[in-house]
């Protein structure tokens, strides 16, 4: 359908395609720009503030503030820790519910699934106050009273967004299904152990839904914001999201003239790992999506 | 004649016990082996289960429980007090507000994302030169996170140095100081979630798109279907279980709208763009009423469960 057309309509598409990508990334070029001029030159712009001369002096004052290396760091820890786990369990959860036959397993499953359903949203005081109230956490006694318990420690920030994904298991899993029985017969038979038949067979043949899980749990654990805004209060170990937008709005709030480039150059820097982690491994986003069964 | 009873007698009562150990080990393995696979994953199980038990299971029952009482969460301990919270819910209206807000914005949201996002996803299926970069500048606002795209958006609708100021006066209008306007920051409040949305439909509408049996369309061409007929005959039917997965998640979604409203508007002016989220988080951080707030957790809870029996049914119906 699409050999014959005309000059008319490429050229609308086209031009649908260019002004519309515009629009999407203006804002970012804006923002970019800006954090790379003068103030002067911001304040004069009216469309984009192209800089006169370059300013880099915003993002080398970043770099050498202890804060935002803290920030940083500490969301790095938390991405990475979060993206392995969320493999393992996924990995080994769908192993289990696909090449294993047991009593309950279906069940088991279901049981995982319907907690999909309630939204993270919707516990979160239940689990912000599990956290304050944990026993011998924190200086709790086995009551939970006296201490502040989990809260403004690592323990909130490794537990407190769900390490059992189930959307992640549902991912895998399906993609585990397409693959044939006859792999584990075949690791049975030569003697290979659970982990080495999960982590050296079946690993390497989910590879694309596991780059999509990679992409998705980094940008979730990267950009998240209301768990670290309630459970860590202390600077040492906020992540830079929460961070950032609090130190924002302690200086939008100063009264004085908002500064907007300086809060461009902080802002970039929350900005711009997800977009590279995403454009290093796009290709496996779109292959991974179409093979986990993503269709009309 | 008794050496050679001895004779015959001991092989046997070595037998005996060899066989009666046999038998235990005989016992245990083939009732292992029989059920491996029962015990290896319920053993790989346990550990995930007490995770999930202890961080979702707990606070689901735990969030039930509390919107029946009364707590700071500081001290002491929640003390009952029935259904008031639920009563305060229905009667005060404020929380009603922020609920029909939330549908609200949540559908205008939705409408844009699934009308832009549908068009977008035709125009990127055709065969254009650049469509990675394309899809890529599509994708951009769903990479980052909301404070970035609240923080640009600051900056553009600041009342004295913000960039629409500037355009307007260009254009000899009045301006506008937005922040003191209901309107203003809602029709705002919306259009960046859209903005922000959009490239999210996108992908799944592209997938879906790619997953046509092309066949279908052959066969529209060979009736001589003119481009704008298959489009209505047979794209748009094939991608009706597509946009009720994405009209279903969006409008359960729109119960967890907070950033937008806690980065832009915070509530104002006056509370009046306040969404059922960020009330919670208000009663619960703010006035440290952790009953009222799991109370309005729960009404969250019923309304997505609901939302989501319903999508299950049409899921079915579209099946059979």
């Amino acid at each position: 359908m699409v050999n014959h057309r005309s000059k008319l309509e490429s050229l609308a598409i086209y031009l649908l395609l260019i002004v519309g990508s515009v629009v999407m990334f203006y804002p970012f070029l804006f923002q970019v720009l800006a954090s790379f001029g003068s103030n002067i030159d911001y304040y004069n712009t009216v469309i984009i503030p192209i800089p006169t001369e370059l300013h880099l002096d915003r993002y080398l004052s970043l770099i050498h503030n202890p804060l935002i290396y803290h920030y940083l760091i500490n969301t790095l820890i938390r991405c990475v820790y979060y993206i392995v786990v969320t493999c393992f369990v996924a990995l080994i959860a769908s192993y289990v519910f696909t090449k294993l036959r047991f009593k309950g397993r279906d069940t088991v499953f279901i049981i995982f699934l319907t907690s999909m359903m309630v939204p993270g949203q919707v516990t979160l005081i239940p689990t912000y106050l599990l956290f304050a109230r944990f026993p011998f956490m924190g200086g709790n006694d086995w009551m939970g009273q006296g201490g502040h318990g989990m809260i403004d420690t690592w323990g909130a920030l490794l537990l407190g967004s769900g390490i059992v994904n189930v959307a992640a298991i549902f991912l895998v899993k399906q993609t585990m299904e397409s693959i044939p029985f006859e792999y584990e017969e075949a690791a049975r038979i030569d003697g290979a152990g659970v982990f080495r038949t999960i982590f050296g067979i079946y690993l390497p043949m989910t590879r694309a839904v596991l780059a999509v899980i990679v992409i998705t749990t980094f940008i979730a654990i990267w950009n998240d914001y209301l768990w670290p805004l309630v459970a860590i209060n202390s600077p040492g170990i906020q992540v830079i999201n929460t961070g950032v937008t609090n130190l924002l709005s302690t200086m939008m709030s100063s009264g004085q003239v908002p500064m907007y480039p300086d809060f461009f150059a902080l802002t970039a820097i929350v900005m711009l790992p997800p977009i590279v982690v995403y454009l290093l491994l796009q290709r496996n986003f779109i292959q991974g999506y179409a093979m986990a069964g993503v269709k009309g | 004649m008794s050496t050679v009873a001895d004779k015959k007698e001991a092989p046997r009562a070595q037998l005996g016990e060899a066989s009666l150990q046999l038998s235990l080990k005989q016992r245990i393995i083939p009732f292992y082996n029989r059920h491996r696979d029962g015990f290896v994953g319920y053993s790989l199980l346990a550990p995930m289960f007490v995770f999930f038990a202890v961080f979702s299971l707990f606070p689901l029952l735990f969030v039930i429980y509390l919107s029946f009482t009364e707590w700071n969460g500081v001290l002491g301990w929640p003390k009952w007090i029935g259904l008031d919270n639920f009563h305060r819910f229905f009667t005060t209206g404020d929380y009603m507000l922020t609920l029909l807000h939330a549908g609200m914005y949540g559908l205008l949201i939705l409408a844009g994302c699934m009308f832009i996002g549908f068009f977008v996803a035709i125009l990127l299926n055709q065969k254009v030169s650049g469509v990675g970069i394309y899809r890529t500048l599509w994708y951009l606002p769903v990479l980052v996170s909301f404070a970035v795209v609240a923080q640009i958006a600051n900056a553009l609708l600041d009342p004295v140095t913000g960039l629409v100021r500037k355009v307007m006066e260009r254009f000899g209008m009045e301006p506008i100081i937005f922040q003191q306007s209901v309107f203003w920051m809602t029709f705002w409040l919306i259009i960046i979630s859209i903005w922000k949305g959009i490239g999210g439909t996108v992908i799944i509408y592209l997938a879906g798109l790619q997953g046509i049996d092309t066949t279908l369309y052959e066969a529209a061409k060979v009736d001589g279907a003119t481009r704008f007929k298959i489009l209505l005959y047979v794209t748009l039917p094939s991608l009706r279980p597509i946009t009720m997965y994405i009209a279903i998640m969006g409008i359960i979604g729109s119960f967890q709208i907070f950033e937008p409203v806690q980065l832009l508007t915070r509530g104002g002016p006056q509370g009046h763009t306040n969404i059922i989220l960020h009330r919670i988080y208000q009663d619960a951080f703010q006035s440290f009423n952790m009953g009222m707030a799991s109370a309005s957790s729960v009404m969250v809870l019923i309304f997505t469960f609901v939302l989501t029996m319903i999508q299950y049914r049409i899921s079915q119906r579209n099946q059979t």
